[in-house]
């Protein structure tokens, strides 16, 4: 069998995509295969496979243009969204098909239901669910906390009661700095 | 168990079973977007809430610094296929960790595609305790980090396909019998309609590599983990019948020719001075599908697949030290063949 894209070379990769309940087949070669950011070994395949569908269902990448299989994505993508924490645009997720970090999902929340429902034929996932580490527990603990005291402090400030908001102010400033240092990474 | 030492179920069709999942940190950019200080401060805190203070663990896992190691050695791993290709070919200085089990069941790789990927292996067909095996690690590791994790899309990994479960489960699957047959191009395309990714040479023209293909779930998102293992091993087990009754209907049809064909191949594996990856492939599978027939009684799976672990160009090059010529290599590969046949007793 030849690879769907070049015609010339053996296909040694095969796959299908789901989308609205469709599936269709894809047979790429190597080389293609590589270019389209997908592995070429056995090992690694299954771990970047997901370029190839990035980018194809995306409509944003040149993966599937030869085949016209795939739809574009609508007309009314805005273009400029933004992750606040790691900076990567939506049309860069569009041209990758790679997350910049786990906010982007937030980020892109109102975009990524077609994208699952294409990839994946579906967009909720019913597997095992993660426990919040320890970490994650006291990072919960301590936010909560924080809006509590900005609460106090913000009540003490509109009843002039600056004794009480200087000591609610320096608890603040004593919890963001013990809480600064597991997550200081986020900010790189 | 080592999937290339240990012998396991189903194991004249079934070489290898694993299962692999992606996880992340919440608050750290994907492996794609991060600079080197990032990079090394996320490999510490890995390891670190991977080892903590347990010795038990310390003594059970080899923590290997990827960039400290030679191309040959990172690739030779990959042959072993402890780590992945990827990144064993990645450069160095970015701070590519591996955490792998003495007994080389589990290997969790740091800073790959996605910040960690845990893969679990067993020998032959056996994709529960595959599983059981990168869900201990995983439960470790999530008891310690924050995990990114999401209400409706569960673990979230740096690509789309992976999100949900962030689980690939799959076999490297031995189909001598669907080849010669000429069923392998219809047994494909009918895994493929079934919604599993298959990787392998088949077709009219292809260049076989020994008959060797990978076969894989697609989809990770609204799907159990456990339901994804059952899907992939009830079509398993009825491709495993298939594969079955067509090595039985081409023994019974000729059963002189087949005959011939394995101890031919056997020989040449045994005396041979000079032989090139491709060729020992393909030998080892006619070797491998006249053991199924019961026409090499002392020889076991799990030593040929102890041989196709060990004889890559990596894997000899690193044996020997010292650069090679192909030529070279072929002559180590056809010792290193022999010595091992040699040492299986057959
Ligand atoms: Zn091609
Ligand atoms: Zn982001």
């Amino acid at each position: 069998m030849l690879c769907e894209r070049c015609q010339k070379q053996e296909a040694t990769i095969h796959v299908t995509q789901t989308r609205q309940g469709k599936t269709t087949e894809h047979h790429f070669c190597d080389s293609c295969a590589r270019e389209l950011g997908i592995g070429h070994s056995i090992t690694d395949y299954f771990g970047t496979i997901g370029n190839l569908f990035g980018s194809g269902m995306l409509g944003g990448g040149s993966a599937f243009n030869h085949t016209g299989g795939i739809p574009a994505f609508g007309a009314a993508v805005p273009r400029n969204i933004t992750c606040p924490r790691c900076g990567q645009t939506f049309e860069q997720f569009r041209h990758t098909g790679l997350f910049g970090c786990s906010q982007c999902y937030t980020a892109f929340a109102d975009l990524l239901d077609p994208v699952f429902r294409r990839v994946q034929g579906n967009t909720r996932h019913i597997g095992h669910k993660h426990e919040p580490s320890e970490a994650q527990l006291r990072a919960e603990r301590l936010s909560t906390r924080l809006s509590e005291l900005k609460h106090a402090l913000k009540l003490a400030v509109d009843e002039e009661n600056y004794e009480q908001a200087a000591r609610l102010r320096d608890e603040i400033r004593q919890l963001q700095q013990a809480g600064t240092q597991p997550d200081e990474r986020g900010k790189t | 168990m080592t999937w290339y030492i240990d012998q396991g179920p189903d194991s004249d069709v079934m070489i290898s079973s694993r299962v692999r999942l992606a996880r992340n940190l919440e608050q750290v950019p994907f492996p794609h977007r991060m600079d080197a200080q990032t990079a090394r401060k996320a490999a510490d805190e890995i390891v670190k809430a991977f080892f903590q203070d347990d010795t038990e663990r310390k003594r059970h896992y080899l923590l290997v610094d990827l960039d400290s190691l030679s191309l040959e050695d990172r690739l030779a791993l990959a042959e072993k296929r402890l780590i992945s290709e990827d990144l064993a070919k990645a450069g160095d200085g970015s701070f590519h960790r591996a955490m792998i089990s003495r007994d080389e069941s589990v290997s969790i790789m740091i800073n790959e595609e996605d910040h960690i990927r845990i893969q679990s292996m067993q020998p032959g067909l056996n994709l529960e305790q595959a599983f059981d095996g990168a869900k201990q690690a995983a439960s470790i590791l999530e008891r310690e980090l924050p995990v990114a994790y999401h209400e409706k899309y569960g673990y979230l990994t740096a690509c789309p396909t992976n999100t949900g479960t962030g689980m690939r489960a799959s076999v490297m699957a031995h189909l001598p019998g669907l080849a010669m047959g000429g069923r392998i191009k219809d047994t494909v395309d009918g895994l493929i309609k079934l919604g599993f990714a298959v990787r392998g040479h088949y077709g009219e023209h292809s260049k076989s590599q020994g008959n060797l293909f990978q076969i894989s779930n697609q989809l990770t998102l609204g799907i159990s983990e456990e339901d994804l293992i059952n899907d992939l091993k009830r079509m398993l087990q009825q491709l495993i019948e298939q594969e079955r009754g067509v090595r039985r209907e081409l023994y019974r049809r000729q059963p002189l020719l087949l005959e011939d064909r394995v101890m031919r191949a056997f020989a040449t594996l045994k005396s041979a001075r000079l032989m090139t990856h491709e060729e020992a492939t393909e030998l080892l599978s006619t070797v491998r599908l006249g053991m199924a027939l019961g026409l090499l009684p002392n020889l076991q799976p799990s030593d040929v697949n102890r041989i196709y672990a060990l004889i890559g160009p990596a894997s000899i090059q690193k044996a020997h030290g010292q650069a090679m010529t192909p030529a070279e290599r072929d002559s180590a590969r056809a010792t290193a063949v022999r010595d091992l046949l040699e040492r299986s007793g057959a």
